[in-house]
């Protein structure tokens, strides 16, 4: 729950986000690839993507008549508890509890699920 | 001529073959099957350039995702997130379709990540050629390899591009496809079946505008280090190396044979090649160890390069016949060389023997034995013949008079000096060890059959090897009283085993 709330998680679309980008640090993809690799709808990806751009965690370059975007991992920003996340969730009962946990966390605090928080600009 | 401007790749013995590097803002299409190492010769390319000779990179990856080549990269040693943290690298990961589409574009996010370290390298792994017959799909048609060329060469990158060729191709298209035109420089990797072994092989296909070692060479991937590239020892040697081979008929080697080197009025010349034939137990090791000895007595280096003894078992074999080795090897005098002949992967081993002779500097040298080398590289082929010309060739230039000893399958006598081998005509001297059948007894036998611009004692003396003592040939007088046999100079035909007396003796 520690790692949970230092990464400001809110749901398994933004963790397994973020266990791609510890993964993949600098991208150039579009957002239909993203959502391919990750797994989740492309809606939810952007909504996620969203919430990790305003976080801070991400940075995007946008290049107009492109498909693909630059991702960067901003690693000044996760270094302190990515390399602890990335171990919990280096066994899939690891990544599960903590998909269980985000849930039940989602379902205390009365969320809808997928929220966006944040408004991002390109940059 | 105006001076190029080579981009050296950093990667252990693929610059000799570059004949100094790449040519800077080259587009190199690096080619080969699924584990062929064409990820790892890219990621060096990269890692050398920003790690020694300040030339920041830039890797495009597909399909490998940047912590696998992080952590395949530290099996190297090559620290690559330190490299990022310092600016001096970007890994970045995308797919095939955008990339295709992004570095068409002016203002391209991949060239721009580049320009912002000041990138001069870049590597992209995992393009995937089209075959005769693909419909132009996607980003892989010709058109969109020349534009991707185009978008390097115009932000002056040297850049590697990992090109997956299928298997079935046997790594070698049967044409050209138009990529290679396009491409400065082709290099194409391969896994080469061997008998049951599979060797790695790397081949400069084209390299526009420079000059390059052609041909098949080998190549390992060597944990802590990484590629390590060996010349094939059949590349042509530079005029000036063989003329430095000049035949020296004034400085005589001695053999460390008591009395051979009277046979021979001096012993071996200076550099010269001589083969000692014989079959297994005629002596040939122990006159190879002598060899040995005698240059460590005179204070001069011997190396003893052997596939048939371990280290171990050639000093007990010395012991054996009153020679320690240790001592000449303590002094720095003496170099014993052992390699496993299953599987010798020539080329490293070639470039194993140069390096010894280049740094080691011997005077003598053994090499035991060149059967052992034919039954490794087989007997016919032009891998035997290349490995041997490369070898007396090496040794003449460096005047290191050299032994090689042959297995010769007859128990009696000798229809041929090097059966199927063939290259006897190489060698400045060949020395027949020989069993002779005289009554109910083996007799060891000697015969100088060729040496090169020297008059020599051409009758076949008896030799022998006593224990703690070793090789010495006999008189070919015995003195009266000294035995009861019949010395050699009593028969005929001793080498044709059929031997007999000389009926005008008339001794029994």
């Amino acid at each position: 729950m520690e790692l949970i709330d230092a990464a400001g998680l809110r749901d398994a679309c933004e963790l397994d986000l973020l266990l791609f980008f510890s993964r993949h640090p600098r991208i150039v993809l579009s957002s239909e690839h993203l959502a391919a690799y990750v797994g989740y709808e492309v809606a939810r990806v952007a909504r996620a993507l969203d919430r990790l751009l305003g976080a801070g965690l991400l940075k995007r370059t946008l290049n107009h008549g492109a498909p693909g975007r630059m991702y960067v991992l901003e690693v000044d920003h996760v270094e302190a508890w990515l390399e602890p996340l990335r171990r919990v969730c280096a066994t899939p009962a690891g990544r599960n509890a903590l998909k269980v946990l985000l849930k039940q966390r989602q379902s205390q605090n009365g969320e809808r699920p997928h929220r966006r928080l944040f408004r991002v600009r390109p940059s | 001529m105006p001076e190029r401007d080579l981009v050296a790749t950093g990667i252990a013995g693929l610059d000799d073959i570059l004949s100094g590097g790449l040519l800077r803002g080259s587009v190199i299409l690096v080619e080969g099957g699924a584990g062929t190492g064409k990820t790892t010769l890219g990621m060096e390319f990269i890692y050398r350039g920003a790690s020694e000779f300040g030339e920041p990179g830039l890797i495009v990856l597909f399909e490998v995702s940047p912590d696998k080549l992080i952590r395949d990269a530290a099996l190297f040693g090559w620290d690559l997130p330190e490299l990022e943290r310092q600016g001096r690298l970007k890994i970045i990961f995308t797919t095939r379709q955008v990339f295709q589409q992004e570095i068409q574009q002016a203002d391209s996010l991949l060239l721009d990540e580049a320009a912002a370290i000041g990138a001069r390298r870049i590597f992209v792994d995992g393009l995937v050629r089209r075959t005769t017959g693909d419909s132009d799909v996607g980003w892989n048609t010709p058109e969109a390899f020349h534009l991707l060329a185009e978008g390097l060469q115009r932000e002056r990158l040297t850049a590697g591009l990992g090109v997956e060729v299928a298997a079935a191709e046997g790594g070698r298209a049967a044409s050209a496809l138009p990529e290679e035109f396009i491409a400065d420089t082709v290099i194409q990797l391969r896994l080469e079946a061997v008998e049951r072994a599979v060797q790695r092989s790397i081949e400069i296909v084209k390299a526009r505008g420079q000059d390059y070692r052609m041909g098949r060479h080998s190549f390992s991937i060597v944990d802590g280090k990484g590629i390590e590239v060996y010349r094939r020892v059949q590349a042509p040697r530079d005029l000036a190396r063989e003329e430095a081979a000049a035949y020296d008929t004034s400085t005589r080697v001695t053999t460390g044979v008591p009395g051979l080197d009277e046979m021979m009025h001096g012993g071996y010349f200076l550099g010269s090649t001589t083969l000692v034939v014989g079959i297994t137990g005629s002596g040939k090791s122990v006159m190879a160890l002598q060899y040995i000895a005698e240059g460590a007595r005179l204070g001069e280096r011997s190396v003893m390069l052997t596939l048939d003894e371990p280290r171990a078992q050639v000093m007990r074999n010395a012991a054996s016949i009153g020679i320690d080795l240790k001592p000449g090897i303590d002094q720095g005098l003496v170099q014993l060389v052992y390699d496993r002949p299953q599987e010798i992967e020539i080329d490293r081993h070639f470039l194993q023997l140069e390096k010894i002779v280049k740094e080691f500097k011997p005077r003598r040298a053994v090499i035991d034995s060149l059967s052992t080398y034919g039954s490794s590289l087989g007997p016919t082929g032009r891998g035997f013949r290349d490995f041997f010309h490369a070898v007396v060739a090496l040794m003449k230039e460096h005047q290191v008079t050299t032994l090689y000893n042959h297995e010769n399958p007859e128990l009696l006598g000798m229809s041929s000096v090097m059966g199927p081998f063939g290259v006897s005509s190489l060698v400045d001297n060949v020395v027949l060890l020989n069993w002779v059948e005289l009554g109910d007894t083996f007799r060891q036998a000697l015969t100088i059959a060729k040496m090169r611009a020297n008059a020599f004692d051409r009758a076949t003396r008896e030799c022998e090897v006593v224990d703690g003592r070793g090789m010495r040939v006999l008189p070919r007088q015995i003195p009266p009283g000294a035995t009861r046999r019949l010395a050699f100079w009593e028969y005929y035909s001793l080498v044709s085993r059929s031997p007999e007396r000389h009926v005008a003796q008339g001794r029994t």
